[in-house]
């Protein structure tokens, strides 16, 4: 058993997503969580249920994407440290080499990924609000106190969608109370939903966007049916949704670690029973006034970072400054 | 009277030293930071774009450090630009603010305005115009040595290894440049810099990816407002290119009638793209993205603020230039509710796409990427 | 040949002169539908995300007159008056839009100091970016001068300057602006000076003559729409209106049937009169019996000696009239003269109205009921209608009272 094994790690505002492969790509276990806040506390769950299965076997590399990559990857020591865009990008070619776009909806964020020949050649993140995005739908899916999958189910049994207004999710949300207040269906203002949604995908995100299929559609809100049909409906033709959806960020960057080669910098899984704090201050020594952040871990501290002069990074301590 | 002006860049230096130099006492604002944000937001109309905004905070920020008199330029349109200081006056005197405000309206605008800001500057020196001509060389001298720093700055950060030291020396050269007063010393500090920037030890890099900055002047000078997007870049290996700068500004708005040259290029270039003036830089947006086609840059950043119109215009067309020159651009709109971790997204992503792509393109062109394919622009 | 006009942007001040000079130049104009869902949806589909409103809605137009069009007229108003401009999305408005439009050639009227042509002209249009051109950007660019008029003159022959066809267009066109000019001020609004604009095109001579003579009086009664309620012209409409305009959909019917408030009204002319836009504002306070004055009902001269003493001139022409007649409803407010209230309705994320709004909000809202007003594409009736009834009850306090 002395195969080697490649660990990714995908920390979003929402969810919290571990993968680790074996040499040649395939997910060997996968692991998703809620982040609720705590990046470094849900990392750290992580981390433990993967090493009860994975503790005996060699890490050679781990990488890091999500909005939280930079201090995760200070955290676990991470070999490569990646943006998003690109980590899903990676893990879609892999799973369908003939990708050509890549439709990515997460917790706070959406992007569209288009690719030729390969290649990322273009991309767009949303520019507005959380409206279109996982948080949004979660939210009202407890609102109306139904799964996120039965929410998916419900949506495509509608037969005339309601329209409801979709930029803010503060309107949006007021927009549904009073359409259901003046007595529509709940699947027509479910399905009306996911038509705002997918509305505000094309017009904000996939904006002057080639759209061409086959179409990848991968992150949180892949799961729900509703949005799919909708996506479908706009686009005319029938669009992919990978088996390992949910994780196609934490995959990339556990392939882009693979390609990076063995690098070994991963603290390992004991890192769950550490003790890790963050602390984070405005360095006063300059008119920049800088947000330093630095990790503790058992007490012994990592170098900041987030100074723009660079003294934090080597490692200057606080109480010395 | 101490004087204030609004912050853009490193604009502080040279403008410090001309009011310095004609015999003002002057408050500079501070630099950007949260603060700036938290008054500019506050105060100025929500629509309103982020250079109102952070002049506006600029101001108030002075006159709390005991600025009395304001002292900025204008415009006739029809960017907003020309009508900043009517609205921020109005919002100033009703928050309580007292100062006096001078604009430099260029000529043909408000020129009774002029005068009276002229006349203002010019009071201690009336009789003397050589010293006010000593101040307006030196700080000419100035913003164009740092125009130059600037530059070579950006050329050489992709190529040296030692990233921080690179940055340590240019601030400490900004720091010589905002107090040095002799004129023939300016060029010694600047050979200063470059000696020891060139002396740093260099990346095997290759040919350098290069990246060209076009957008709304304020947006892409203010590092404190565009998240530092040059160093970003530089940082990340590439070299970043642009024509945009303080010279450049004076040059093509100030003293249109001496330097026709930049007018003539943005012309040339941008039709038949965009066939007529749009105000602010929308038309040097599109001329210098030809530029850059043209030249084979290997990628386009366009930096607005939400709701600037010239921009808009000009982001409008950009698809079209994107797909004819077969270059990446990507637009950032930023406002106060811009996150950097956003903008760094988009940036690392940018950058691996060009990556990708030029290593593709050097694939498609056979050996070792020195050979380029002319054919390929399609 | 069929030119479209878009019936967006600054349509609402100079239609009547662009379909009166098409169709004095041979060609027969064919203006937009009213605006609707598909037209906003399409151009929302097809605009750059974080334009205006009423941009998206004009490439909407464009999109939609593609369909049966030969042409298009774009205009690039740079300026209306001298010193001034529009604003710069108007100035980049043709090469935003003929990108857009494969097929068909757009007719540029591009105009600087007034809103006449200096200059008629067709771009390149269809296969201007495509792949069929010269590979060689500079030498497109270097060749780029030459443009000027050759198209134009396939489009509309014999359309270069001096020529006898150019003038007797340019000449219709100065008349039919005059006569729907003096019809707004009168306090028409556009719709129904349109309507009549249109009707009157057999018989000029009865109308223009009351239209040279716009009305007067001292202060707020002269400027149109009281005197409009009453005067002859008002017959001449109700005469029109029997061919097929709907008296209740044009408010002006209740101009003098019942003492309403008065209302006033600022913006630019394409957020007040497109009513898909704004969800119908206008016709909203009409039903509740207001009368409604607007920027173009006034006198210019009274506009610009209302911003007197303003330290620099505004440079934008819309924005002059609206902060000149916000200036003008609130001293009608103070001196009692019969404003109840103001409105300003803006496009969400609109450059210009960002700062003259401002400026109008901190110069009349402590004097004078007011209410702001901005539009985008999510904007809902139910809510502008709520907040539009409770603003009515603010600004007709002082009327009920007396009333009672």
């Amino acid at each position: 058993m002395a195969t080697g094994y490649y660990l990714g790690v995908d920390v979003g505002s929402v969810s919290t997503n571990l993968v680790v492969i074996d040499e040649n790509g395939y997910i060997m276990k996968k692991i998703y969580l809620r982040t609720e806040g705590k990046p470094i506390l849900s990392v750290q769950k992580g981390l433990d249920q993967l090493g009860r299965d994975f503790k005996d076997h060699e890490i050679l590399g781990a990488g890091v994407t999500g909005s939280g990559r930079k201090l995760i990857g200070k955290v676990i020591g991470a070999d490569l440290v990646k943006n998003e865009i690109t980590a899903h990008g990676v893990a879609a070619l892999h799973v369908h080499p003939g990708v050509k776009t890549v439709f990515e909806s997460g917790g706070q964020d959406s992007k569209i990924i288009i690719i030729r020949e390969g290649t990322v050649v273009d991309f767009a993140m949303n520019t507005v609000c959380a409206a279109g995005t996982g948080s949004f739908l979660d939210q009202q899916a407890k609102r109306l106190n139904l799964s996120l999958e039965e929410f998916g189910e419900l949506a495509l049994r509608a037969q005339v969608p309601v329209r409801i207004a979709g930029r803010c999710s503060v309107f949006a949300e007021s927009d549904m109370i009073h359409k259901q207040q003046m007595g529509y269906k709940l699947e027509d203002i479910v399905a009306g939903l996911c038509e705002a949604l997918m509305r505000n995908y094309f017009n904000n995100v996939g904006k002057g966007k080639e759209i061409l299929p086959p179409v990848l559609f991968q992150g949180g809100v892949a799961a729900n049916k509703g949005i799919k049909a909708a996506f479908e409906k706009e686009l005319g033709y029938e669009i992919t949704i990978p088996e390992h959806y949910e994780v196609m960020g934490a995959w990339g960057a556990a392939l882009l670690a693979r390609k990076a080669g063995k690098k070994k910098g991963f603290r390992g899984f004991s890192l769950s029973d550490r003790e890790i704090r963050v602390e984070s201050f405005e360095c006063p020594d300059c008119p920049n006034c800088c947000e330093i952040v630095t990790v503790v871990i058992d007490g012994e501290a990592i170098p900041g970072w987030g100074g723009r002069c660079g003294k934090w990074e080597k490692g200057v301590s606080r109480a010395t400054g | 009277m101490r004087l204030t002006f609004p912050r853009m860049g490193q604009i502080d230096i040279p403008v410090k030293t001309l009011f310095t130099e004609l015999g003002h006492e002057v408050v500079a604002p501070p630099p950007v930071t949260k603060r700036t944000f938290d008054l500019g937001v506050k105060y100025a109309p929500e629509f309103a774009c982020l250079p109102f905004k952070m002049t506006l905070a600029n101001y108030i920020e002075a006159i709390e450090k005991g600025a009395e008199a304001v002292v900025t330029f204008g415009g006739a349109g029809p960017c907003r630009f020309g009508y900043f200081a009517q609205v921020q006056r109005r919002i100033l005197h009703d928050l309580g603010y007292d100062f006096e405000l001078f604009l430099l309206d260029p000529p043909g605008a408000e020129t009774r305005e002029l005068l009276r800001g002229l006349r203002f500057l010019f009071r201690e020196n009336l009789k003397a115009p050589g010293r006010i001509w000593q101040a307006f060389r030196l700080a000419w001298a100035k913003a164009v040595f740092l125009d130059r720093a600037n530059q070579l700055y950006r050329r050489l950060l992709p190529r040296v290894a030692q990233k921080k030291a690179a940055e340590m020396e240019y601030r400490k050269f900004l720091r010589v440049m905002a107090a040095e007063r002799d004129l023939s010393r300016l060029e010694l500090v600047y050979t200063a810099l470059a000696h020891n920037l060139e002396n740093l030890a260099r990346l095997e890099t290759g040919r350098v990816l290069r990246v060209k900055i076009v957008g709304e002047i304020y947006m892409i000078l203010e590092s404190g407002v565009n998240f530092d997007t040059e160093n970003i870049l530089g940082q990340m290996g590439v070299e970043v290119i642009r024509s945009v700068s303080m010279t450049h500004w004076v040059e093509a708005n100030l003293l249109k009638a001496l330097f026709p040259g930049h007018r003539r290029r943005t012309g040339l270039l941008s039709t038949p793209h965009l066939t007529s003036f749009v105000g602010g830089h929308g038309r040097e947006t599109i001329a210098e993205t030809v530029d850059a086609g043209i030249n084979r840059v290997d990628g386009v950043v366009q930096i607005l603020p939400f709701t600037c119109m010239p921009e808009l215009v000009a982001q409008s067309i950009l698809p079209d230039l994107s797909r004819r020159f077969n270059l990446p651009v990507l637009s950032l709109v930023l406002d106060e509710h811009s996150g950097a971790a956003g903008v760094m997204t988009r940036l690392e992503a940018f950058v691996d796409l060009l990556r990708e792509k030029r290593e593709k393109d050097m694939a498609k062109a056979g050996v070792g990427g020195e050979a380029r394919n002319p054919t390929g622009s399609g | 040949m069929k030119v479209g006009i878009p019936r967006a942007l600054l349509y609402y001040w100079y239609g009547p002169a662009w379909k009166a000079f098409l169709s004095a130049a041979g060609l027969e104009p064919v203006v937009s539908p009213p605006t609707n869902k598909a037209i906003m949806t399409a151009g929302l589909k097809a605009a750059v995300d974080e334009i205006c409103l009423p941009v998206k809605v004009f490439i909407g137009h464009c999109l939609e007159l593609q369909k049966n069009c030969d042409a298009i007229l774009v205009p690039r108003l740079t300026s209306v008056a001298r010193k001034e401009y529009t604003c710069p999305k108007f100035m980049g408005l043709p090469d935003m839009v003929r990108r857009l439009l494969p097929r068909t050639p757009v007719l540029i009227w591009e105009s600087a100091g007034s809103f006449l042509p200096q200059r008629l002209w067709t771009p390149p249009g269809p296969g201007l970016l495509s792949e069929e051109e010269s590979p060689d950007p500079a030498g497109q660019a270097g060749t780029a001068g030459g443009i000027t008029n050759g198209n134009a003159r396939e489009i509309i022959p014999g359309i270069t300057r001096g020529r006898g066809r150019m003038k007797k267009a340019l000449a219709a066109a100065g008349k039919a602006h005059a006569i729907y000019t003096g019809l707004l001020r009168r306090g028409y609004l556009p719709e129904e000076a349109m309507a009549i604009a249109d009707g009157l095109r057999g018989r000029p001579a009865g109308l223009r003559q009351k239209t040279k003579s716009p009305a007067t009086g001292q202060d707020l009664p002269d400027t149109g729409a009281r005197v409009g309620a009453h005067g002859e012209a008002k017959q001449d409409l109700i005469g029109l209106y029997g061919q097929g305009v709907k008296p209740d959909r044009v408010g002006v019917q209740r101009h003098g049937t019942k003492p309403g408030r008065v209302i006033g009204l600022v913006g630019h002319p394409y957020c007040l009169y497109d009513s898909f836009v704004n969800t119908g504002i206008l016709r909203f306070l009409q039903e509740e019996g207001c009368r409604l004055l607007t920027p173009e009902m006034l006198p210019e001269e009274k506009i610009n000696a209302a911003l007197k003493g303003l330290p620099k001139a505004i440079y934008w022409t819309m924005g002059r009239l609206a902060l000149g007649a916000s200036r003008l409803f609130r001293a009608y407010a103070r001196e009692q003269a019969g404003v109840d209230g103001l409105i300003h309705v803006a496009a969400f994320a609109c450059g210009p109205e960002a700062l003259i709004g401002e400026l109008i909000k901190r110069e009349c809202s402590r004097e004078i009921p007011y209410l702001q007003i901005y539009l985008d594409e999510h904007t809902g009736e139910a809510g502008l209608h709520t907040r539009l009834e409770a603003f009515l009850d603010l600004a007709g306090g002082k009327e009920r009272a007396g009333c009672v």
